[in-house]
């Protein structure tokens, strides 16, 4: 089943799992309506990059905000089952305008990377809630696992064929764990520790191949319950 | 306003267009792209391009708008709506109320006009109006932006039945998302001039391989990439260069300097 919007995804887990979760799709043109999410978000944010995972970040006022948060990108934003907290979220940009990446990993080993195309676009800032990170694996591979479903529907709905997106190398464990495709085209030690820039492939048999992991992923996580009950 | 066959203008031959099929039907996807691709590199006005584009995609109107310009200046649009629309838009103010235009915007995603949401009576009675005018019901809009912020939202809209609207939107939707890109780019260098592409090391060695007669699976080998890895840098390639195919591009980056065998 194509998860399109919110409602769809909530009938998909509900299926799945027997509870609820929800994703919601900001672009300026609502940022209005979630500007509570975004605010969580934006937190969210300063608490894993800055301070959790240390990178060169800037925060104010409590949040961390680049100016790529300018270029009107598209949040994609995991919530629980009331759109309320915010478990997850990440940010996504065409790599026709103006992109993080291009910009800073220009010096990216073994060489540059500065890929643009209309069916390519970049995502950053992938994060989970700091609840869940101090959850057990499998509730961090849910999580994660429910996010990049909605980055691959998203992605699936607008023609979008490929995904760059940064990220140090637990999370490419983790990528590989779920069952995305992802292909490192570089790295870049500017900040410190390795920083790693991929590529994934996005398709209806990619992301049906990781749907099928969240059946497993949840049914694990039913099961650690039952477990410790 | 003629309408100008498709077969006309793509080859000699080819099947005649009837009322009930999809242009997508009879001609392949990169027949397609090619085909519009020319229409924007060749047609010498952009008026001319639109207009063209508009009859061989076979929708009712398309139009492109962009963002205002820096400093004092006319937003630059261009669509085939008829004269009559036009008057009545301006006299009704209507530039207050064209959701269209404020969300799209407001929007990175490409999205139908049904998921506009209204906030005020007078937007849906704008809608109601434009319908009442030949435009719509159905719309998709593509918006569109370039490194040095330049941004421009590319709109196609017909009143093909739910059916055949559907039909053609998944069989030409992608093709619609690297048209509306292309039609950008002839914008920005009339605008701003040309900029001389930036082509990466790897893009290049790609395009190098291209040329020397190998193709996307053979240079994924060399390279020790995937396939997908190395689609993916001639698409840049492709992109960078306003290129529909990489014999194209080869061809562009040896006349630019770019690339030399």
């Amino acid at each position: 089943m194509r998860i399109v919007d919110a409602v769809s995804l909530r009938r998909f887990a509900q299926s799945a799992r027997g509870s609820c979760v929800m994703i919601v799709i900001v672009e300026p043109h609502n940022a209005e309506k979630h500007s509570n999410l975004l605010e969580q978000m934006f937190r969210l944010r300063a608490r894993i990059f800055h301070d959790h995972l240390g990178w060169d970040v800037e925060v104010a006022d409590g949040k961390e905000r680049d100016k790529y948060d300018g270029e009107g990108p598209v949040y994609v934003i995991y919530t629980d089952r009331h759109g309320l907290k915010v478990k997850g979220s990440l940010r996504l940009l065409p790599t026709t305008g103006p992109t993080l990446l291009a910009d800073i990993f220009s010096d990216t080993v073994p060489d540059a990377v500065d890929l643009q195309a209309p069916t390519i676009w970049e995502c950053t800032r992938f994060c989970l809630n700091d609840n869940v990170l101090h959850g057990d694996k499998e509730e961090i591979l849910f999580a994660s696992t429910v996010l990049l479903i909605a980055l691959g529907d998203v992605a699936l709905k607008a023609g979008i064929e490929s995904i760059i997106g940064n990220f140090d190398a637990s999370m490419l464990h983790l990528w590989r764990r779920i069952g995305c495709e992802v292909e490192v085209l570089g790295c870049t030690s500017r900040y410190g520790r390795p920083i790693y820039l991929g590529l994934h492939p996005i398709s209806e048999a990619i992301v049906g191949r990781i749907k099928k992991k969240l059946r497993g992923a949840q049914s694990a996580v039913a099961e650690a319950r039952v477990m410790a009950a | 306003m003629t309408t100008v066959p498709l077969d006309s203008l793509s080859r000699g031959g080819g099947k005649k267009q009837t009322s009930t099929s999809t242009m997508a039907a009879s001609v392949s996807k990169q027949d397609l792209l090619t085909e519009a691709f020319s229409i924007v590199e060749n047609t010498p006005d952009m008026d001319g391009v639109i207009t063209t584009l508009r009859d061989f995609l076979q929708v009712d109107h398309l139009v492109y708008y962009s963002s205002q310009l820096p400093g004092p200046s006319v937003p630059y649009i261009r669509l085939t709506y008829p004269g009559s629309w036009i008057k009545r838009y301006l006299q009704m103010g209507y530039g207050e109320v064209d959701l269209v235009i404020r969300e799209g915007f407001k929007r990175t995603l490409p999205f139908e006009w049904k998921e506009l949401e209204f906030n005020s009576p007078a937007e849906a009675a704008f809608l109601a109006d434009a319908l009442a005018h030949g435009i719509g019901p159905h719309g998709y809009a593509i918006p569109v932006s370039n490194k040095h912020f330049y941004r421009g939202l590319f709109t196609v809209c017909s009143s093909q039945s739910e059916q055949a609207w559907a039909t053609f939107l998944s069989s030409t939707q992608s093709a619609l998302i690297q048209i509306a890109n292309r039609v950008h780019s002839r914008v920005v260098v009339e605008v701003f001039g040309p900029d001389k592409p930036q082509l990466t090391t790897r893009e290049l060695e790609c395009l190098r391989w291209i040329a020397l007669g190998k193709g996307a699976t053979e240079i994924a080998a060399i390279l020790d990439i995937s396939p997908h890895t190395t689609r993916d840098y001639l698409k840049s390639v492709h992109y960078k260069l306003d290129c529909v195919s990489s014999a194209q591009a080869v061809t562009k980056a040896i006349r630019l300097g770019l690339l030399t065998l």
